[in-house]
């Protein structure tokens, strides 16, 4: 029984929660890898799903605590405002995509594009991430505990990457940047609100060289 | 949304995705079998799927099985 089918007076039933009940905890069972599963969730509740799911998982979350003790298909957390999307297994591509604010995390590897086009959102992969990832983004930090594919963070913003093994190749527009006391100190916090142990030291980290912000001729290949 | 299935076999198996992951995959990995599809819910049914090793195939990349 897929749980969001379950409405209320007409209307999807953990996207309506009653503001006068006190119940704020939900265990979603049997998944069956269903699309859109707590998609557009906006009151602080938790929510556990116990399976594999399908496309679009979270997405447009605001407020709520979602917990996936499973695989993800495309585009998890797509969109996020705030709140909290854990992965406890793999996740599909453009995980995080456009995501505003808000914590995503992923225990297993992510697949292509993971937070593209992110605009604030924290992403943290304890795998790896595929290629392409942080293609276009804007702002938030995207955190790798594992390796990149290629292209990582082309066409890049004012969003940070980090990143503790190796990149395969940068994307346009994207160089290492230096590991300063101010940058070790941001992404220590960020760590530690996660409780993951991992020596924020020894990260690298990526972001713009600003040369594709505005066009030039003589960059015209790039673009 | 398609489903293909392969219980091992001498005869072999093979994944192969396009170079840049414009289609969808995964690949669903037990003992007993080895499921590909192009999302999880094709395969949601099939017998301990919950057990297998469950992974996207990377572009370009053969993953083959059997001989």
């Amino acid at each position: 029984m897929i749980f969001q089918k379950i409405t209320h007076r007409g209307q999807l039933f953990l996207q309506k929660i009653d503001p006068k009940s006190n119940q704020r905890e939900f265990v979603i069972k049997n998944p069956l890898g269903n699309h859109a599963l707590c998609a557009g969730l906006q009151d602080e509740v938790q929510v556990t799903i116990k399976g594999h799911v399908g496309y679009y998982c979270a997405g447009m979350n605001k407020n709520a605590n979602i917990i996936i003790e499973g695989n993800v298909g495309t585009g998890v957390a797509e969109n996020m405002m705030s709140g909290l999307v854990h992965v406890k297994g793999n996740a599909s591509q453009s995980a995080g995509a456009t995501g505003h604010g808000g914590t995503l995390v992923i225990d297993g590897d992510a697949s292509s594009r993971c937070g593209i086009s992110m605009k604030g959102i924290d992403i943290i992969v304890k795998g790896s991430v595929g290629h392409m990832s942080a293609f276009m983004a804007q702002s938030g930090n995207l955190i790798i505990l594992g390796d990149a594919d290629e292209y990582l963070g082309d066409s890049i913003y004012e969003a940070k990457i980090y990143c503790l093994g190796k990149e395969k190749s940068l994307g346009a527009d994207c160089i290492e940047k230096e590991m300063n006391e101010k940058e070790i100190k941001h992404l220590s916090s960020i760590l530690k609100a996660q409780n993951i142990k991992a020596d924020p030291k020894k990260f690298k980290r990526y972001g713009s060289a600003r040369n594709l912000y505005n066009f030039k001729i003589d960059n015209v290949s790039s673009y | 949304m398609v489903l293909y299935l392969y219980h091992r076999h001498p005869k072999g198996f093979a994944v192969l995705r396009d170079e840049i992951a414009c289609k969808p995959a995964v690949i669903a990995e037990t003992k007993d079998y080895v499921a590909i599809a192009s999302e999880f819910q094709a395969m949601a049914h099939l017998p301990d799927v919950n057990k297998a090793n469950i992974y996207e195939p990377k572009p370009g990349v053969v993953y083959s099985w059997g001989s």
